[in-house]
């Protein structure tokens, strides 16, 4: 009796000494998100990075207001899965210090697009590799004013999405997992980073885990 | 968290001679923390899928700072004196991975202590106390939904002296208390066990006559 109170009092203390842990993620959590090259390259941030975004929001009426309120919102569902810092999506007024530039498809663009064309349907995460491998960065788009810059990718959102309620933020909460380095498609209809008509503007569960997998990959190509 | 103190209101009532004894008690301690949370990342499985490339889990705790205790100490007999503190660690929540450390957010840390000391051969004592512990920090990352306040037990070894009629105590101590977020509950994890330990320094103005 006395050595089963030992064993219990041990377990008790052994089981009080193990960290708070989160949940390893199974296989099926985590869709494929590296870089589509030859061979796949896991790209993305440094870890630690904050990421600056400048919100074009052009001259429409109604137009930079609803584009800087979906920027908010997807920063904000992505940032809050940054448990441990990884990574950091933030607003910057000042285009010199962007690393991204979110913007409408027609408005005047405050970065030169014409070395490395956004070619999409309704919305568009541009960027172009530094001599054609990305594992030497990515180019910077020179910006328009002759100015020093270093945006390196842009996400352009076609204005005609406006109409569709919701649809917005769906969209640029996508284009910042794809900024972010989840470089492919979900195949699963529920999930924000699935390549057809999205269904919600909330990462879930699968795209929590992938991208923090992701943020947990040694980067081969850092932009 | 006011259970210690108020605990210690209720002795000092019934007990007027410890009362007129009462003396402040300051105390400043560094402290270091044990791993708050691990991240166990991938199940073996994903990890042969994601190969050598998956770096190691990461992991977060309460970076090495000061903290600062406030509270009132009165000796019950010659050899047993009985403490109630109130205590605050600003620190920081730090991360660690396979890329290096880093600063996530703003931390505090504040507990509520009842401790009784009892005095070995002078000047050296022995100390254990109990308490309450909670977490404070920015409403973002692991402590987006708050953080559980949890029962703190401390244990110190150190020596007393009288110095200049004040009461100088140097100790080592170690504690432990339970950490968890309904974050991390909410994300499928688990809550766990958190040790500190330290060197502290206290006054007891007044103390030393």
């Amino acid at each position: 009796m006395r050595a089963r109170r030992v064993a219990c009092a041990a377990a008790v203390l052994l089981a009080a000494c193990e960290s708070a842990a989160l949940p390893p993620r199974p296989n099926a959590d985590v869709y494929e998100f590296r870089l589509p090259t030859q061979p796949p390259l896991v790209l993305r941030w440094a870890s630690g990075a904050t990421v600056r975004v400048y919100v074009a929001g052009g001259t429409v009426a109604g137009q930079a207001a609803a584009l800087a309120a979906a920027f908010d919102q997807g920063a904000a569902a992505w940032n809050q899965y940054a448990l441990f810092g990884e990574y950091r999506l933030a607003v910057t007024g000042d285009l010199g210090q962007a690393d991204m530039v979110l913007r409408w498809s027609g408005e005047v663009s405050p970065v030169d697009l014409s070395q490395c064309l956004p070619a999409g349907a309704r919305a568009v995460t541009t960027f172009c590799a530094e001599n054609g491998d990305p594992r030497n960065g990515l180019a910077v788009f020179p910006r328009t004013d002759g100015s020093p810059g270093r945006v390196k990718m842009v996400v352009t959102i076609l204005p005609s999405q406006l109409t569709i309620a919701g649809r917005v933020p769906q969209l640029v909460t996508h284009e910042l997992g794809h900024v972010l380095g989840i470089s492919r498609h979900s195949d699963e209809p529920r999930d924000l980073m699935y390549g057809g008509d999205l269904s919600t503007a909330t990462p879930s569960r699968r795209d929590q885990a992938t991208v923090q997998v992701l943020y947990q990959m040694r980067p081969e190509a850092v932009p | 968290m006011r259970a210690a103190p108020s605990l210690f209101v209720c002795l000092l009532l019934v007990s007027p001679v410890a009362a007129q004894r009462l003396r402040l008690d300051l105390r400043v301690a560094v402290l270091s923390s044990s791993t708050l949370v691990e991240d166990l990342l991938a199940t073996p499985s994903l990890k042969a899928r994601l190969g050598a490339g998956l770096g190691n889990a990461p992991g977060a705790r309460a970076a090495l700072a000061p903290e600062l205790s406030l509270g009132g100490s009165v000796p019950l007999n010659a050899k047993v004196r009985l403490s109630a503190l109130a205590g605050w660690q600003p620190t920081r929540l730090r991360a660690e991975d396979s890329s290096g450390a880093r600063d996530v957010q703003d931390l505090s840390l504040l507990h509520a202590l009842l401790e009784l000391e009892f005095a070995l051969s002078a000047p050296v004592f022995l100390s254990g106390g109990v308490g309450m512990l909670g977490y404070r920090s920015e409403q973002e990352g692991l402590f987006a939904e708050g953080a559980d306040l949890a029962p703190l037990l401390r244990l110190g070894f150190g020596a007393r002296w009288a110095l200049a009629g004040q009461s100088v105590a140097v100790r080592a101590i170690g504690d432990m208390h339970r950490f968890g977020t309904p974050l991390l509950r909410s994300a499928g994890g688990s809550g766990g066990g958190v040790f500190r330990y330290g060197v502290q320094v206290g006054v007891v103005p007044g103390g030393g006559r």
